[in-house]
This record gives structure tokens, sequence and C-alpha cells, in this order.
């Protein structure tokens, strides 16, 4: 393989300029990182100042051509597979793989400035990206299992619009503003130079110091799981199709239990190693959240980027006081700002969030009781209210939500109201944010109120996007 | 026609008679092939009862005919200081409110017909897939008047997002 010779020079020089980024820098490594293991992998600049990414990529990005073929071609040819043809496929498989890799690595390249990151990639297409730090949305340190194994990570930039056009792969696989692979030091050296400069100082300053605010400790998420209902519906569920058959001696029916098991296993140990360990912490440069087990994330969302927060309490949580925050971040950042909480905590976390919030003391009022012909249960548990910062509006019966969202993040006030609501003279309004899992909604209010609230909140929005934090977050 | 739904202190500007003339003509270069057909196979079917079903298609056009008319007149919109304001629908009302700092983008887009109709659909897009504020039709100065008054507007309050 050519490529082997390649990278073996390309480490001996890394091993050589390694020694004088590391004193060039002198940034302390941040601070869940473990040190790189690895050789620091922060490959010298080249004189234009761009630099390239991990000489390790080619081998993680070829092996999806591998896999690829594996999954297509290898199905259709399952019949006649003999050691041979496994042979003949791989001498011409893996040196095709590793040539795209190796080229995909040699035309990708980027390089940082005063206001943003340029990024030119493509083989056959070339393509150059801006990315406006006064832009960005977040920064994620990524490192799914196999990278992580070998010290590796894809630092993601999230920009407001992405989530359109590029999520539309499922894993964000060719998602444009990522940085994948480098090492894991120089990932996370990278991403206080991006935040430094984002900020809108000098890009040596080195990573802002943290301080934590909140951690999800294990005993409290496994209890969590155990007290959510779709565990055990897959455990009964396979266990009720699985037993007939056990009895009987069939097999047909254990293998129609896989699926189920499949769905057991993503519904708690999925869930447990996203949320253990799962630490949320404070930064001048905002936002940080560090999760996973064995897939590692680091986010890091700048102060104001906030753009609507949902505190969720499923029923069986409730004895407990247990509740769940989710939140939107434009552009597909992380979307979970804590799996499990207690009440207190999560009121005092957001309190830190949105300063000047006390979500328990915002008054909010229920829908007038005509409201009750659409929505005969749950029309008590509808309800909204709003103060100075926040619109708070509460729905849900069994897993019961209170979305809040600041004034000043508001994109659009829609007042709606369909024919049976307007029969009732009610009326919904929905306060529109950016993707993500929360949206607001003010259910069934009374016509002339959710008129009130349209007028009021467009009058709020207006004088909360006057106090909004300036995207240079520093300056 | 009195509507709770409405706020009045606003002034409100109505859509162009053009963009009613381009549905009806659009209703009627659908129906009437649709109620011929009808009327041709209701007729070699066999004679008198079954005549009895163009009226479902012609029915439907007046239906359609009137609504499109309703549509039309429910459809408005208003400049203000800070946001524009637009109230649509007959079945389902809706007011939506986009301040022009939360402005992502402003589309003008005129198809072949819409052109020999003298009208242009005028699009807002902020960073909120949800938020629908679309005017259907405009004569086209006014829509590239409203584009630019629009983005300038857009610029001089625009907000982080």
């Amino acid at each position: 393989m050519t490529t082997d010779r390649e990278t073996t020079e390309w480490e001996t020089t890394e091993w050589e300029t390694s020694q004088r980024e590391t004193t060039e820098w002198g940034v302390a490594e941040g601070g869940g990182a473990s040190p790189d293991a690895f050789p620091a992998g922060a490959p010298v600049a080249a004189p234009d100042g761009f630099h390239r990414l991990h000489p390790l990529t080619p081998f993680l990005r070829g092996w999806v051509i591998v896999a690829a073929f594996a999954a297509t071609v290898g199905r259709n040819l399952a019949e006649d597979i003999t050691a041979r043809t496994i042979g003949l496929t791989l001498i011409f498989l893996i040196p095709a793989a590793g040539t795209y890799g190796y080229c995909a690595w040699r035309f990708t390249r980027y390089r940082l400035d005063r206001d943003g990151l340029r990024l030119d990639t493509g083989l056959l297409v070339r393509r150059t990206r801006y990315v406006r730090l006064d832009r960005l949305q977040s920064v994620d340190i990524v490192q799914p299992l196999l990278p992580r194994m070998i010290g590796l990570a894809i630092l993601r930039l999230d920009l407001a619009g992405r989530e359109r056009r590029e999520r539309s792969d499922a894993d964000g696989g060719d998602s444009g503003s990522d940085l994948r692979y480098l090492s894991v030091g120089h990932a996370h050296r990278l991403r206080a130079e991006l935040l430094a400069t984002a900020a809108g100082l000098a890009p040596d300053v080195g990573e802002a110091p943290f301080h934590p605010l909140a951690e999800v400790p294990p005993k409290r998420l496994i209890a969590a799981i155990a007290l959510s209902p779709a565990p055990w519906a897959a455990l009964f569920g396979a266990a009720a199709i699985a037993t007939p058959s056990l009895l009987t001696g069939t097999r047909a029916g254990i293998l129609g239990a896989i699926p189920l098991l499949g769905w057991l296993w993503h519904t708690t140990f999925r869930i447990f190693a996203a949320g253990y360990p799962f630490a949320v912490s404070e930064s001048p440069d905002g936002l940080r959240i560090d999760s996973g087990l064995l897939e590692r994330a680091h986010a890091t969302v700048p102060p104001g980027r906030v753009q609507a927060i949902s505190i969720g309490e499923p029923l069986l949580w409730r004895p407990c006081g247990w509740v769940t925050i989710r939140m939107n971040v434009a552009g597909g950042g992380p979307s979970v700002l804590l799996p499990v909480a207690r009440r207190d905590e999560a009121l005092e976390l957001i309190g830190k969030l949105l300063p000047g919030v006390d979500v328990a003391a915002v008054e909010l009022v229920r829908p007038p009781r005509r409201a009750a012909l659409l929505a005969p249960i749950h029309w008590r548990v509808l309800s909204c209210g709003a103060d100075d910062v926040v619109f708070i509006a509460r729905h849900g019966l069994l897993r019961r939500y209170t979305d809040l969202i600041p004034h000043g993040k508001v994109q659009s006030i829609r007042l709606v109201a369909n024919p049976l609501a307007r029969a009732l003279r009610l009326a919904d309004v929905h306060l529109d944010t950016t993707g993500g899992p929360v949206r607001v909604r003010a259910g069934l209010r009374d016509g002339a109120e959710a008129l009130r609230i349209v007028t009021a909140q467009a009058e709020r929005s207006r004088l909360g996007r006057r106090a909004a934090v300036p995207d240079r977050w520093m300056t | 026609m009195p509507d709770a739904l409405l706020p009045d202190s606003e002034q409100w500007r109505v859509l162009p008679p053009e963009l009613r003339r381009l549905r009806r003509t659009l209703l009627v270069l659908g129906a009437v092939p649709a109620v011929a057909l009808t009327l041709l196979i209701s007729l070699s079917v066999g004679g008198w009862p079954w005549v009895l079903l163009t009226a479902v298609p012609l029915l439907a056009a007046a239906l359609a005919w009137r609504s499109i008319g309703a549509g039309w007149r429910a459809w408005r919109y208003a400049e203000r200081e800070d946001d524009l304001l637009i109230s649509r629908g007959i079945l389902v009302r809706r007011v939506v409110v986009v301040p022009y700092g939360r402005m992502q983008l402003v589309d003008v887009t005129a198809g072949p017909l819409a052109r020999r109709f003298g009208i242009a659909k005028v699009q807002l897009h902020t960073a909120a897939a949800a938020s629908d504020a679309v005017i259907p039709g405009l004569p086209p100065p006014e829509a590239a008047r409203l584009r630019d008054a629009l983005t300038e507007r857009g610029e001089a309050r625009s907000a982080g997002l």
C-alpha cells in the first residue's frame, strides 16, 4: 500500500514537530480531556497557514468504503463466497479504499483566522467553506468509539441553518463544517483557539476556566431508566413473544424477539451510556457539556446561544421529584441539558443559564373553563405565563413539559385557531424557535387573550432582542 | 365580517385582485375538463339519473370559487414599526408576527403564469422552520418595494441569533 510509507514519514515529522508545538502553545490540557496518549498530532502548518487533518484519518475514512462494499455488493454475492473471492475482493478493495482515504485527506485543509475558519475539501469537486465565527452556535468535540480508541476526535462547528440542508445524513456523516479527524489534544487546543477568537480575544489565551454546575449520579440515572415505561414494554414484549416458542421448542419466536431485545438495549444501556458520565459546567465561553461512556462528546455552547429550554416530568419520576431538561441550540448542537436531575437542581441550573429567571415564581394562567370541551382532562395542565425574561408554557398530562423561551429568542409569533377552537372562541399561540426538541405553544387560550399575548409578546421580544449578548461575547 | 381574532388598529393592506383572478382562472382550467369528463362518462353509462353526477364537480368548483374569494379577502398584511403582521385563513385562522430583526432572508418568486397575471410571491424566512410568513401575491413593484423595505429594516434591527 502506498499510504504506508507516506504515513510513517508523516509520523516522524510529526514527532519532531509535536515537541515544538507543545512548547509553543504552552496551553494546559482541557479539564476532562485526558492528555493525548498519541503523538500530539497537531500537523505543522504550511507556509500559507493551512493545517491538515490527522494522518490516521484515511484509515478511518477508507474503512467506510470497505464497509459499504461489504453491505451492498457482498450481500448479492453471498451465495458463492469462498476464501478466494474474499481474498480477491480485498486485494482490489483495500488499495482503492486506501487511495480514496488518502486523497480525501490530502485535499482537506483548514485555516483559522481572525473572523473565521476556512475549510477546503473535495478531490473532484473542490469546495471551500468559510465558517464565520460570530455566527458560531456551538463547538463540539465528538469521539465515536473507534476513533476514541486510537485517540482521535471530530471537531464540529454548529451553525444556524445547517440542520436544514446537511443534517439529512443520519449521523451527520458528511457535515460540511466537521473537522474529522484530529488528535484529541489538538482538537482541544483548536477548540480553545476557536472559542477565544470567536469571543473576540487573542487566539492564544488558552482554555477558559470552568466550574461544574451539575452532574448526573449513576444510581439516579439507573433508577430513572428503570422508572421509564419503554424498557419494561420491550422486556415484557420480548418475553411474551419468546415464551410460547421456548415452551414448544420452536425457534421462530425467539428470532421474533430479537428486535424487541434490540429496543431494550436501546432504551436501557444506550441511554445509560449517553447519560453517564454527564457533567454540565459553566465558563466564560458559555455552557460546557461533557458526556458519554463509550462515545464521548464535549459540547461548548457560547453565552446567549440557548434558544429554548424544556423541563420534562414523566409521571413515574414525579414522586422522586426528578426532571429531564432539554434545549434547542441552533444548528444541531447538543439537545440534552441534563438527562435526569432533581427539580430544584434543574431550576437552579436554568436560573444560571438565563439570569433572573425563577421558573417557580412565574404565575401560570390556565385556559378558560370551556377549553375542557376540547381537552377534557388536560386542560388543567395547559397554562402559560411570562416574566421579564422568559415566556413559559406548560402542557402534557403523562409527561408534563414546562417550556421556556427567552423573549429575545422568539423567531416569530403565530396565532392559530382551527374551526373547532374558533367555535369556542379559543386559539393557540405558538412562539417559534429554531430546530430542536423544544416547541413552545400556549394552547387553547381565549381568543381575545391570545391576541393580547401576541401583541404583548411582540413588544417583549423587541425589548428582549436589545438586551442580547453580543455575537462576540467577550467584546 | 367582524372577527375577534383580527387586531383592528393596524394599517392592513389587502392583496391585489389579480391574485384572485389567477386562482380562479386556474380553477376554471381544472374544472371545465372535469365537468366535461363526468358529463361524457355519465351519458355513455346511460341516461337520465346518471347525469346528475355532473353536479358533483360543478358544486365542488362553485365551492372552490367562493373559498378562493374568501381566502383572498382574509389574507392581509401590515408593516408595523418592528415587525410584519400577516393575517390569513378562513377555516383555520392564523395571525403571524415576524420581527424584522429575525428575518434570515426574503424570497420573491414569480412563475410564468404568475408573471402573466402581474403577481409575485413574497416569502419571509426566519431561523425557525415553523414560521410560515407568506404573502402569496403582490404586484411586482410592490413586492420589490416590500422586499427592499424588509431587508433594510432587518439590517437596521438585526440581532444575533
